[in-house]
This record gives structure tokens, sequence and C-alpha cells, in this order.
């Protein structure tokens, strides 16, 4: 089945490693690391070689050999973003430049205190859109939805060199205690921030096509979206240059309490943008249930 | 509030909000599975209830919520 199992790769090590060449070689020696490990992981990381590859292949209509090099692209910006998010969260958030696509329609929800959905997806680097929203004057008012996945003994290495999120985090429980904070939030007419592309055993799942062929989604986004009377926007975070972001925010135009028809909205607006940045695909697994 | 009007208000908006049967709408069905629930369901449910009844929910009172009949009697103990 197509979801994802839950972990993400890496070990503390290897973040030490990284934040050591940031900090005292500049984020150029960071990156040239890069090319050796995304040859490491196009060697042994099967599974996700093999996703990306059908991506490219299959999904995008590279031949095989091109498509095996951009696998290997697709694993070499994956860790920059990686390296950029640790740069920017541990203080070198000026060594990087952005432009912001769509603010208006985010200042426009927030200014507006109705409340309102962002979806986003694991495509270019959304962790960091915090540190360039500094043309939004109040980010206590959006509260990210997240899983608690990220391996323990990274998530504490991390925090320790690492700013204080100003973005409030939603962690989904067993307990069902984040039903309440995200209830409030919406209560307080702050903005709900999810992402629309990944589920797990157990979820509601609908099915909508995805770059020319169908693939499954977490059904509780669309239909939380679709059925709460709040705006629905999507938002990217993408990588152009070594130093260079792009902000997107576009509206979502949707049928109201059509669940099917928001998820639509939702992949078109997917496609848009991995036809604009197709290395940028970072879900590694096999996300269209066909690669075998 | 008479519990018989919060058990018609209840069950209206589960047929018209999470579009459930009215014939599967039994006080012995198990609510999650009749809802076909999952987490983030919950929140539609709980901004139903408290927009319908202005009363509001914690973690707390789902812990022992199985069936519908224990969902009716929730709401009715909120309200009344």
């Amino acid at each position: 089945m197509a979801q994802w199992d839950g972990k993400s790769r890496g070990a503390v090590l290897g973040y030490k490693i990284f934040i050591f060449f940031i900090h005292n070689l500049g984020l150029r020696s960071a990156y040239f690391i890069l090319y050796f490990v995304a040859f490491y992981f196009l060697l042994f990381s099967f599974k996700g070689t093999r996703a990306n590859f059908y991506y490219f292949h299959k999904r995008l209509g590279f031949s095989k050999f091109k498509s095996i090099f951009k696998v290997y692209r697709s694993y070499c910006i994956f860790g920059q973003t990686i390296i950029d998010k640790v740069a920017i969260s541990s203080g070198l958030r000026d060594k990087f430049t952005y432009e912001f696509d769509g603010v208006d329609i985010l200042k426009r929800l927030l200014k507006n205190k109705d409340g309102g959905i962002l979806i986003s997806a694991h495509i270019g680097n959304f962790e960091i859109a915090e540190y360039f929203f500094n043309e939004i004057d109040d980010l206590s008012q959006i509260n990210l939805v997240t899983t608690d996945n990220e391996h323990q003994a990274i998530k504490e290495y991390m925090e320790t060199v690492s700013s204080k999120s100003s973005l409030k985090i939603i962690l989904v429980k067993e307990d069902l205690s984040h039903i309440f904070e995200i209830n409030n939030a919406l209560q307080n007419n702050e903005l709900i921030c999810f992402t629309g592309d990944r589920y797990f055993e157990g979820n509601k799942i609908l099915s909508q096509e995805l770059l020319g062929k169908e693939a499954m989604f977490p059904a509780g986004t669309f239909l939380l979206g679709s059925r709460l009377k709040v705006p629905v926007a999507f938002v990217y975070v993408m990588k152009e240059t070594s130093n260079h972001y792009h902000l997107y925010t576009r509206e979502a135009k949707f049928e109201a309490r059509n669940a099917q028809d928001l998820l639509k909205s939702y992949t078109e607006s997917i496609d848009w943008i991995l036809n604009k940045y197709p290395y940028q695909w970072f879900n590694y697994f096999d996300f269209w249930a066909e690669q075998k | 509030m008479e519990k018989s009007i919060i058990i018609n208000k209840i069950n209206h908006f589960l047929e018209d909000e999470f579009e459930v049967d009215a014939d599967e709408i039994q006080p012995e069905a198990n609510l999650k599975e009749t809802l076909d629930l999952d987490s983030l369901d919950y929140v539609d449910l709980v901004v139903s209830v408290e927009s319908n009844f202005s009363v509001k929910l914690d973690a707390e009172d789902f812990v022992e919520i199985i069936t519908l009949q224990n969902f009716y009697d929730l709401i009715d103990e909120k309200v009344n």
C-alpha cells in the first residue's frame, strides 16, 4: 500500500557533522559533502531511489537514463533543503533571500480573522516558511499540525542548536488532544496548516489523479477543509538557487462540502508546482503504488 | 432541553454533516465506526456539537464514548 512508514532517515552524527561544516566552513562546504551522501543514498536507499526513479520516469516521462541522474540531483537538492533548514534555524537566516508570491492572500486571511486552512505538501522546504514570514505580523496565529515522527535523538539535538519556532505546533496524538487544539485555534480564528500528501495506516483516504495517475491522499484534511466554512489556501516554499527561496500561496477554489473537489484543486496545484520544480518532490516512498 | 430533542438534533447533524444513513443511526451503534471517523473527523464532530448546543467538549469527554447512546448521554449531561 502506498503509505509513508512514518520515519525519516538520518542519524545525530550526520547532523552534527553538517552543522560543524555549516558554521565553520560555510554552506558551500556542506553542500559539497552532499554530493557523496546523495550518491550513497542513490545506491543504498533502494526504496527511495526506486520511488523517485518511478516519479521521474513514469510520471514525468523522462528516459530511464535521464531519470537516474535526476534521482541523484533530487537527493542533492533534498539534502540542500535540510542543510538550509539547519542553517537558517541555527542563526544563518541572513545568508538567504526570498520572494513571496501570494503574500497578500496570507495577509488577508490573517487580517480578516475568520480563521482558515493552509495545505502544503512534502515538496520544497515548507518547514523554513516561518523564517521568511517577515511581512507577517503575527505568526502566533498560524498553527502547524504535524506528527511526532522525527527520531527523538535528532530532535533533542536540533533543539539545542535551533531557535524556538514562532509558529504554534499541534502534534497529532493517540489521545485526540490535537482535535481540541485544532478546534480552539479555529474558534480563535487562527490559521491551521496541514500537509495533504501523506497518510498512515488507519487513516481514511481519498483517491485523485496526480501527474496523470490515481494516488491516495489522507481524507481528513480535505474533509475538514471542505466542511468548515473557512477559506483554504495552498502554500509552498521552493528552493530556487543555493541561497534563494520562492514562497507561494494560492487560494483553493472548490465546491463547499465537496472534499473530492478540494482534493482535485490540491492535486492540480501540486501538478503545477512540480512542473516548475520537478526536483523538489520529496515523497521517497511508493506514492502511486505501481512501482513494482 | 429535553433529551429527545437533543437526540433528534444530533441525529439530524449526523445525517446532514457526516452523510450517515438514518437507519444506521442506532443508540447501540459504535460511534467511530458508524461515522467512519478518523482522527481529524473528530474536529468536525466537536465543531458540530459546539455550534448546535453551545457547549464545550474536552479530550477527556471522549474517553468513555463508544456507542451513540454514550454520545447522546454526554451531550445531554453537558447541555443540562
